[in-house]
């Protein structure tokens, strides 16, 4: 089979990507890191848990929560037992996971990188589900949910988002529901597998001792040609402000912990790259432990160090997060929005801002050094509709005073914030959104 | 791998691989622990690594590593055996990469060495509001451990099975025991371990550096070095009957860990019986508490191999509880009567090469597969032990095996079983 080839470089590294159009449909990202001993591959679909609704032909599916978390479970069950038993044979080991936007399975290697890639291809190709598979894993995933109920950062996460999202689905949990996870049948993954799982809506990213030309090899014996994507993903409007400004539970921690986050409009492709490094700079500009502001809230003892920033975005949604522990939350919230009020005002510390620029270089230098980095960077990269996985340092460079200004007044409004805040269980039961 | 003593008792491993742009230096620490000390070791790293004399404030410091491209250093206190180790890991990006062509080695080499040897401290002790900043983070840790309920119920159970030895200590220690911390204890015990530990340093570059191994001699030669040693190997007594505690909390999930202890097991044989009983994909645990019987989403089997003690941990419905204690049991009688196959054993050998082999691709690990390799005394590399374990015979699994005794059980027991996990 013939397949386009386009080689991507760093300027930077001379670190090289190769991005190859498969005819089978499938996109390929391979980065040769031959000084390495092991090798990794990532095949990624762009289905996670915020696909619950999509249109195909004239028909709509509504998917219960939780069925791409499902899927990834039961792909690895075969006719012939659980595959991870033949990767384990070759000395690779496999795994996956399913995230809002994404579901992906890798291995890594030292050896026998070509016929475990092979093995990958097929497994994730070609679903084996009985209703007795399925309802075997029922409870397993039930248990694995239960796990993730007893988990405050999980639950302070989701309990977060709920305050944020009206309608766009990044709750519930990745895992879904007791009762959502009860409906999902061996006809749903069917349906779900035939819907996504096409070979135009997925990537392959191999990084390090592997050679292009045999990936390609391997491609063009295990890849089946998919039919153009007919699935169309389908999500209702989601309103700018919040369902909330305050949320309130209570959680069996040692120490109230909150989670600040202000939502704004979604962005997608390279545009969403360089906003999302951009909210995160003006993030640490604002509050990052390098900010003054970080100093003062742990010197009055409204922070500790458990305090972090997250800029937390897909495809579909884009949030700014701030999060730690503190007796005071309020206070923090407050303190915070001060000082964007007073950056809007007063501008930026230039000298902070040169120096987290130096650092988030070399953030990207380091964060390129490993096949597993690798791999997840390309993988990234293509979920967000970038190009190249090289963009982030090019952009850095060129990102602007009058960038963060601009970044703070879109993505940092405060008629757009929520604070959920979870108290021990000690100081109260009820549930309460004000 | 090229070791040097830089002074008594502090030994110095340079490592070069061309394949990294980064480099990283580790300085660990050996010391004993007791109870007095044990929330100290747990205060330190937090407090050397947020500031210096050159660094006074947590945003200083931060500023300096953000200067010098995002720049680390870390560090913690981890328990091993009946010892401690405080480890201090820096990594910062080579100097080839550095944007106007300058240093980034020198000033962390400096920053790291202030740290440690020109602490933030005055008049014997160590300066507020830094000093109150991390103990007061020491407390919300011991506030919050019950937070993540998977390490909290292993630690019950270490605190169960090696009840009277050292390892039983938390390493936080108590909440009164922390609170009664001083800036100059905390000073002195500093000043005790800088003087009497044994201190094992590692560094990984991409090109050979002997600057480090000098630079780091010279500056810890002013230090009037009496190192004591520490034992990490301390086999913990079997208790009979085997010691039950149950402890209550309202989560969902009832957590369930087993300990089993044993003698002396040679290292590659030991290995192949913890990776067919609990960490190859198709374990026996794995296989039939999961997998076949579906009793539980988790069960992970870890090594305290200083202490000859074997955790596994599982979260189950509490319904299950007996049936998944015998299931457990009926895997070690398992691994006792050679019920496990040639597959199984080679897929162990497969995923220790593979492990070794990776550790060799990640700058951190290169450096913890050396320091542990110098810990455990055992000179192989992975290789070597890979090979050695391609040796091991199914009679000498199932030898080993036979010395594994049930030594503890500890259950944290969901209190609200019963609902339904919607209803969290």
């Amino acid at each position: 089979m013939h397949s386009e080839i386009i080689t991507l470089k760093d300027a930077g590294t001379g670190d090289c990507c190769f991005r190859i159009l498969h005819p089978s449909g499938l996109e390929i990202r391979v980065m040769e890191m031959p000084d390495f001993s092991t090798a990794y591959a990532q095949f990624g679909v762009k289905f996670g848990s915020v696909y619950r609704k999509f249109r195909q032909g004239d028909s709509v599916t509504a998917l219960p929560a939780g069925t791409a978390h499902y899927l990834e479970h039961k792909l690895f069950e075969k006719e012939d037992g659980d595959v991870a038993k033949k990767f384990a044979l070759l000395g690779a080991s496999v795994n996956a996971f399913t995230d809002f936007d994404r579901t992906v399975y890798y291995f890594r290697t030292q050896q026998h990188y070509y016929e475990a890639l092979g093995l990958l291809l097929r497994f994730v190709q070609e679903p084996y589900f009985t209703a007795d598979t399925v309802e075997r894993e029922r409870n397993i995933i039930l248990q694995e949910l239960m796990e993730a109920l007893d988990d405050p950062a999980d639950q302070g996460f989701m309990h977060l988002l709920e305050g944020l999202y009206h309608s766009y689905p990044l709750h519930p949990d990745i895992l879904g529901t007791a009762e959502s996870i009860r409906q999902i049948t061996a006809e749903t993954l069917h349906q779900s597998h035939r819907a996504f799982y096409n070979l135009h809506n997925m990537v392959l990213c191999c990084a390090g001792n592997v050679r292009v030309q045999e990936i390609l090899g391997i491609a063009d014996k295990y890849l089946i040609p998919a039919p153009p994507m007919q699935a169309e993903p389908l999500f209702a409007p989601e309103p700018a402000a919040p369902v909330t400004a305050y949320r309130k539970c209570a959680m069996s921690v040692g120490k109230t912990q909150f989670s600040i986050g202000f939502k704004s409009r979604p962005a997608a492709g390279t545009q969403l790259l360089h906003d999302s490094l951009l909210a995160s700079l003006t993030a640490d500009l604002l509050i990052g432990s390098a900010a003054p502001l970080y100093q003062r809230l742990l010197h009055e003892g409204l922070i500790n160090d458990t305090f972090d920033t997250d800029c937390f975005t897909g495809t579909g949604w884009f949030t700014v997060i701030f999060e730690g522990e503190s007796d005071q939350p309020e206070a923090v919230l407050q303190a915070l929005c001060d000082e964007i009020r007073r950056m809007q005002t007063e501008g930026i510390d230039e000298a902070l801002f040169a120096v987290l620029k130096k650092a988030a270089y070399g953030d990207s230098i380091i964060g390129m050094n490993n096949p597993e980095s690798a791999c997840t960077a390309m993988l990234d990269a293509y979920i967000w509709g970038c190009g190249s996985p090289f963009d982030r340092t090019a952009m850095l460079a060129d990102l602007t005073a009058a960038d963060i200004r601009q970044c703070l007044s879109e993505r940092f409004s405060g008629e757009s914030v929520c604070l959920s805040v979870a108290e021990p269980e000690s100081t109260g039961k009820e549930e309460s959104e004000l | 791998m090229p070791e040097t003593m830089l002074g008594n008792g502090i030994r110095y491993s340079g490592i070069h691989d061309p394949k990294f742009r980064s480099c990283l230096l580790t300085l660990q620490f050996y010391i004993p622990r007791d109870r007095l000390t044990a929330p100290v070791h747990a205060l330190l790293p937090d407090l050397l690594t947020a500031s210096s004399a050159a660094f006074p404030s947590v945003r200083e410091m931060t500023l300096q590593l953000e200067s010098l491209y995002a720049a680390d250093f870390i560090a913690k206190t981890s328990l091993c055996g009946d010892a401690a180790v405080l480890e201090f890991t820096a990594s910062w990006l080579d100097d080839a990469y550095a944007l106007g062509g300058e240093s980034v080695t020198a000033p962390m080499l400096e920053l790291v060495t202030d740290a440690l040897l020109r602490p933030n401290a005055e008049n014997g002790a160590f300066c507020d509001p830094e000093f109150r900043i991390c103990k007061q983070n020491l407390l919300d840790d011991i506030d919050c451990e019950q937070n993540d309920k998977r390490s909290y119920a292993l630690r019950r159970a270490a605190e169960l099975t090696f009840a009277g030895e050292p390892a039983a200590i938390p390493a936080h220690g108590t909440r009164p025991e922390a609170e009664r911390i001083t800036p100059e204890q905390a000073y002195q015990v500093w000043q005790e371990i800088l003087r009497t530990a044994f201190i094992e340093i590692a560094a990984v570059t991409p090109q050979p550096r002997p600057e480090i191994a000098a630079y780091l001699k010279s500056r810890f030669a002013g230090i009037p070095r009496q190192p004591e040693t520490v034992v990490f190997e301390a086999p913990s007594p079997l208790h009979t009957p085997v010691r039950t505690e149950t402890e209550c909390m309202p989560l969902g999930q009832t957590k369930l860990v087993l300990t089993y202890k044993y003698g002396k097991i040679r290292r590659e044989v030991l290995l192949m019986l913890c990776s067919i009983l609990g960490w190859i994909a198709d374990s026996l645990l794995f296989t039939n508490l999961r997998e076949r019987s579906g009793l539980c989403y988790y069960c992970l089997l870890s090594n305290a191999a200083f202490k000859h003690t074997l955790f596994i941990d599982i979260g189950i419905d509490a319904a299950n509880l007996e049936a998944v204690q015998h299931a457990a049991d009926a895997q070690i009688r398992a691994l006792q009567t050679g019920g496990f196959t040639d597959d199984m054993m080679q897929k162990a050998v497969l995923r220790y090469g593979f492990q070794a082999a990776a550790a060799s691709d990640t700058i951190s690990d290169l450096a913890v597969q050396q320091i542990l390799q110098l810990r455990r005394g055992d000179p192989r590399s992975g290789a070597e032990i890979a090979k050695a374990m391609q040796k091991v015979t199914r009679a000498e699994i199932a030898e080993a095996a036979k010395q594994l005794r049930a030594d503890a059980v500890f259950v944290l027991r969901a209190e609200q079983e019963e609902a339904e996990p919607d209803a969290f």
